[in-house]
């Protein structure tokens, strides 16, 4: 049994490859980003605005209600997630939060304006980098990932290797965040894996 | 001799790597550079396969992707792939290929004998020779026929190689990089755009490797490979080389394929052999080129009669002579500059024949200088020769005389004049024209944001090409949004005179009757056209189908001009009116494997996995698909156990003890806000709005048409917050559905949904134990008192905080407990080691199936888009006074008279025999096979344990008022007949006392 309140801990859905970097060669690196507290947030009726103010004075960072807008601070990110749906995504271990402290947080600055629903468990995330980065994900998906088209900053809802993903840039290297639905996270990897072996050795 | 036909100097070839390949079982030298086709002309052969219908001797015809008939069996083994142009295949050491079509060898060809026959073998003869007896067709002709026409065969194993499909967007997208791409490239890039250049060769620059040009006062290739590495260095611009575009689609969607690893033995480790690429362009230009296309003579498919642009690529790129004594037919300027090259190599040139009586050739003087003998009016009647042309009847062409003359020759290289390669063109939807002025179609008006420039755009002379390209490259940025200051194109010196007349056939020597072959590659003669024509097939696409001209490998590249005007001769109308054939992709034959990409063999679907899958795994479980997921279907116990076991030991442990199953794969989703309960109510048939906070209720949604759409129970968390289950298979549907609905007809519903189906690990608790078991280790009171059946309460299991709902599908008292998934497996585990002491066990979906059949629970099977919520006995749960999606469509009197097909149960009379799935259900007593009227059949079978005999749910006419009927089960594929009984559907416990116990 274990003891009065401890959790057990969270067990990745990319066993048994958790942990390691999956994919490790000079110019690129697939790593899962673990543990992850990710929470969406859907406004009600005309209630938009006030959530996204509310999420944005909440988290300290601003909260858009334009698509494909993404703004983090060190630790959390937000990205819009649908018309009036937002994904706030932060590692616990990165942010000092407690587990639950982000979702109360957010349900106590949401209140009655929208729904805020926990997804941390059905999320898989594996974070992308390095300089053939875009290479790899031209080969999965249709979106244009140019830096004259995308950012750091920008998100999008879309298509990986045939199965519904986020993709969220973090920064120019470039690096990329992908998140994919828990129960198709192995799949996933290995579909981005592949694609980037042909890099191994260059 | 090795390589006793290369020249001593020139030709981008390395004479410094020699490669050493294997053609028919026979060891060749060749140079990096080389194609297969270079290479065996080096080595003298001309020799390369046997034509498809007639088993004729030919030979290299071209130096492109547009060659009819040096097409080989490439590598071996799982590697091999049939119908490859030699023409096209960059020689790499080790390279093995073989000869097609011929039998026991391409020298001697038993099947040669069909040369003699071929009066029977005429366009349409599929048709109408070989008709009699009309069963001979399928036993006997079709076979031998088949059997001796043909390309090459496939691999039977599967291919060891990886594929894959990759996209990239751009301002401009220029495909073909010779002159005219190259200009058009640069001016755009220079502008700042994102462009991309394709071209299929290894090195960019086109004709301008195969050609004598100047630019700037460069030669031509200086000037290409000078421009291409100015492109490469520019980070806007990406150069796609061995990249053929083969379709242009929709939306200026551009496929293309790249051979990344063709030109090497085996691909580099993790290197795919090739790559399609989507490309998404704001503009097009098309510079891809022309085709020659050849003169139409007597035997004009010998071996050692090839293109003239062809005999002077070998020459000039690969330093190979394609022959020692060469004629040189032409109707047009452009085969003059074949002669000069050939000469200027070193080969005799021994006649120019040109059907022009009067041309005005600014090169015949450069002839009459090298003393090469210009024959004017004159043409190629007919080659003679066995498996390599010998000498030349040469015709005049005024009409005159009859007598030929005859010129020994080793090459015959001829030109019918150019084609624009307006393939693509044509595939964007566009029409190409006739132009007269080169006796050959142009681009049309566009329909897509796409332009042609150059020899494409039926411009043939080297600065209109450079000019043109210069001028859609700028324009094409700057309809992009990009501006750049105005550049001149480079200048090319070129007489650029095209100058042709045309001249479709050759007259014969004598008015003798020869094979004058259109099409090679599917050896179709003009006399096949007029043929045809004189049939009554004298449209353009009734004369490709019934002669196939155009069809296969090359999709008549050289020969769809040749037929079209031949067919206009025949019906005695200008070209225009006669029309063209349109273009379809793909342009070069493209492996399937491409198209297939990554997604082949355990990659074809996603797998979707359940977070107590590796349990499972570990356990030994056996698997089944349910849509992209797998779950556990069976648990076997030893080696050997069988499905039957498993499910009857599994449902066993369930109604006499407890076991857990896994039920993660159901939909779920949280829907919340002010108008969640209205929301609810219209999109199920029941009531929503009274249901109290923390109970859960059983709901029957209908599509729009009234038929029952999907089921499960949805539970009222707090006053506007709700947990939905759908099936597994109407996940994502039912979700869509609500969106649907909420965007489109009730904009004004104040409600949020989203899919928290992965956030949640389900486990049902299931049997008489399963309280006893939970006590152990929930926190909550779980007595019925407390938590009576429908109930539904947060709590914690161990630690983790779950949501338990007291719902049973299997009959028995159950309970479901959801985890957070990160914790599933953890969660599977406590409650295993709860239940151990009283022998817990676990069940898969088989079990599942058995005791909802037992239970007459209605699943995908019986809600199979066409069954009514009256059908399946469940239309009293409907409030006909409220609304509701497909209520009006639910009530239309068909649906509600009699005949309807409604659930009902079956027992089996037959004792140890179950029921097969699909079955009819007849009269009892008709003879199996008689005629008798079907009067539903068998949706889901099993053994029942719990009765000892095989049971099933069924859809039966009129089967709710028939209880207690029997009737007859047959299943004719098996000539099995069983005798039922019709009961309930409920078979156990059909006052629902367990559940609520």
């Amino acid at each position: 049994m274990p003891d009065q309140n401890s959790l057990p801990p969270r067990v990745s859905p990319l066993l048994p490859r958790s942990g390691d970097h999956i994919v490790d060669y000079s110019n690129l690196r697939l790593t899962e980003r673990k543990a992850l507290t990710a929470i969406q947030v859907l406004s009600f009726k005309g209630k938009n605005e006030a959530v996204a103010g509310a999420i944005g004075t909440a988290l300290g960072i601003e909260c858009s209600t334009q698509p494909g807008i993404s703004n983090a601070n060190e630790h959390t990110q937000v990205s819009w997630n649908g018309p009036n749906s937002w994904m706030v995504v932060a590692s616990d271990e990165e942010s000092g939060r407690a587990p639950g402290e982000l979702l109360k947080l957010l349900q106590d600055a949401v209140g009655e304006l929208g729904a805020v629903v926990d997804q941390s468990h059905g999320r898989c995330g594996l974070r992308l980098s390095g300089s053939r980065a875009r290479q790899v994900m031209a080969k999965n998906t249709a979106i244009d990932l140019h830096p004259r088209a995308f950012g750091p900053g920008r998100c999008a809802l879309t298509s990986v290797a045939h199965m519904n993903a986020t993709i969220v840039q973090v920064d120019d290297t470039p690096t990329y965040d992908l998140f994919v639905i828990r129960s198709m996270a192995r799949s996933f990897a290995h579909a981005i894996e592949h694609a980037c072996r042909e890099f191994a050795n260059d | 001799m090795a390589q006793q036909f290369r020249t001593s100097s020139g030709g981008h070839i390395d004479r410094g790597r020699v490669i050493s390949f294997t053609f028919d079982g026979k060891s060749y030298q060749g140079y990096e550079g080389d194609t297969l086709a270079s290479a065996l002309l080096a080595n003298g052969v001309h020799l390369v396969g046997r034509s498809f219908k007639y088993h004729r001797p030919r030979g290299i015809q071209t130096a492109g992707s547009e060659e009819p008939n040096a097409i080989v069996e490439l590598r071996s083994g799982p590697r091999k792939e049939p119908n490859t142009r030699a023409t096209t295949i960059e020689l790499f050491d080790g390279l093995v290929a073989n000869s097609q079509n011929r039998w026991p060898s391409l020298d001697f060809d038993v099947m040669a004998i069909n040369n003699l026959f071929s009066p029977l073998l005429s366009a349409g003869f599929y048709y109408k020779t070989f008709m009699w007896p009309a069963s001979f067709w399928t036993n006997v002709y079709e076979h031998v026929i088949r059997r001796a026409a043909g390309l090459g065969t496939a691999a039977t194993e599967p291919d060891p190689d990886h594929y894959e499909q990759c996209h990239e967007h751009c301002d401009v997208l220029v495909v073909g990089a010779g002159p005219a791409g190259l200009s058009a490239a640069l001016a755009a890039a220079r502008t700042d755009a994102r462009v991309i250049i394709v071209d299929e060769h290894p090195t960019l620059g086109g004709s301008l490797n195969r050609d004598n040009y100047t630019i700037d006062g460069k030669h031509g290739s200086e000037w290409a490979a000078e421009t291409a590495a100015e492109l490469a260095a520019m980070d806007n611009v990406h150069v796609f080389s061995r990249t053929t575009v083969f379709g242009y689609y929709d939306h200026n969607v551009i496929g293309a394929v790249e051979k990344v690893s063709d030109h090497l033995p085996v691909p580099p480790a993790g290197h795919p052999r090739q790559r399609m690429w989507l490309f998404y362009p704001q503009r097009v230009i098309l510079a891809t080129g022309a085709t020659e296309r050849p003169l139409v003579f007597g035997n004009n498919d010998k071996p050692g009669i090839m293109l003239a642009s062809a005999a002077r690529s070998y020459v000039n790129a690969y330093g190979v002579k394609p022959g020692k004594r060469v004629i040189v037919a032409t109707n047009n300027n452009d085969a003059y500059r074949t002669a000069i090259d050939l000469h200027r190599a070193g080969i005799f040139v021994t006649a120019v024949v040109d059907s022009r009586a009067h041309p005005d050739a600014p090169l015949a003087d450069e002839l009459k200088k090298l003393s090469i003998r210009l024959l004017t009016g004159s043409a190629v009647g007919a080659a003679e020769g066995g498996k390599r042309v010998k000498y030349a009847q040469i015709v005049t062409t005024q009409g005159d005389t009859l007598d030929p003359v005859r010129i020994d020759c080793d090459l015959i290289a001829c030109s019918g004049g150019w084609n624009p390669n307006v393939h693509l063109h044509s595939q964007s939807g566009a029409k190409p024209v006739y132009d007269d002025s080169i006796l050959s179609f142009v681009p049309g008006e566009s329909r897509q944001a796409e332009v042609s420039a150059g020899a494409a755009n039926g411009s043939f002379a080297l600065q209109d090409c450079l000019d043109q390209g210069n001028a859609a490259g700028a324009e094409g940025a700057n309809m992009a949004g990009f501006e750049g200051k105005e550049v001149k194109a480079a200048k090319a010196e070129d007489e650029g005179v095209y100058a042709l007349e045309a001249l479709w056939i050759a007259p014969t020597p004598y008015n003798k009757s020869y094979k004058q072959f259109i099409d090679q590659q599917n050896d179709v003669k003009a006399s096949d056209v007029e043929l045809a024509s004189q049939e009554g097939y004298d449209s353009v696409e009734l004369l490709k189908r019934y002669t196939t001209q155009g069809m296969a490998t090359d999709q008549g590249k050289t020969s769809n001009v040749n037929a079209l005007a031949i067919l206009a001769c025949q019906r005695g109308e200008p070209i225009p009116q006669v029309g063209i054939t349109t273009f379809r992709p793909p342009y070069v034959p493209v492996a399937m494997g491409v198209f297939a990409g990554h997604t082949v063999g355990n990659d074809f679907m996603p797998v979707r996995r359940t977070a107590i899958h590796d349990w499972n795994e570990k356990q030994g479980a056996v698997f089944i698909e349910a849509g992209l997921w797998l779950r556990a279907r069976y648990f076997p116990q030893y080696p050997g156990d069988t499905l039957y076991n498993c499910y009857v030991r599994e449902t066993e442990a369930t109604r006499n003890n407890v076991a857990l199953v896994d039920v993660t794969t159901l939909g779920k989703i949280d829907i919340q806000g002010p108008d969640a309960p209205e929301f609810l109510n219209r999109l199920y048939i029941n009531n929503w709005l009274k249901l109290p906070v923390g109970k859960a209720r059983y709901g029957i949604m209908l599509r729009e048409d009234g038929m029952v759409y999907d089921d499960g129970t949805t539970s009222r968390l707090g006053e506007n917050h709700f947990f939905m289950t759908t099936t597994t298979a109407n996940a994502a549907g039912v979700l869509a559905h609500m969106e649907q609905y909420h965007q489109t007809e009730w904009p004004d519903l104040d409600v949020v949904f989203c899919s928290v189906t992965e956030q949640w690990t389900g486990i049902a608790v299931a049997g008489p134990n399963s309280r006893k078991l939970l006590e152990k280790v929930i926190d909550i009171d779980v007595s019925n008192e407390a938590f009576p059946f429908m109930a539904v309460g947060e709590c914690k299991l161990n630690n983790i905080t779950a949501r338990l709902f007291r719902i049973s599908f299997s009959g028995e008292l159950a309970y479901e407990v959801n985890v957070p998934a990160d914790y599933g497996e953890q969660a599977w585990l406590d409650l295993l080691e709860a239940g151990k002491e009283m022998g817990v066990g676990v069940y898969g979906t088989e079990a599942l199936g058995t005791m909802r059949i037992e239970k007459g629970h209605v699943a995908g099977s019986e809600l199979d888009g066409r069954t009514t919520a009256r059908d399946i006995g469940l239309e009293g749960m409907a409030n006909r006074a409220k609304h509701f999606i497909g209520k009006h469509c639910s009530e239309r009197p068909a649906l509600l008279g009699d005949g309807r097909l409604q659930v009902v149960g079956l027992k089996s009379l037959v004792p140890g025999r179950n029921l097969r799935i699909g079955a009819h259900l007849v009269d009892p007593d008709k003879r199996l096979g008689s005629v008798s009227q079907s009067q539903g059949h068998i949706s889901a079978t099993t053994y029942s344990p719990q009765l000892d005999c095989g049971i099933a749910l069924g859809l039966l006419m009129d089967g709710a008022s028939r209880h207690g009927e029997q009737l007859d089960a047959v299943f004719p594929l098996d000539d099995e007949k069983l005798r039922v009984e019709v009961c309930h559907p409920v078979f156990i416990d059909p006052e629902g006392e367990l559940v609520r116990a």
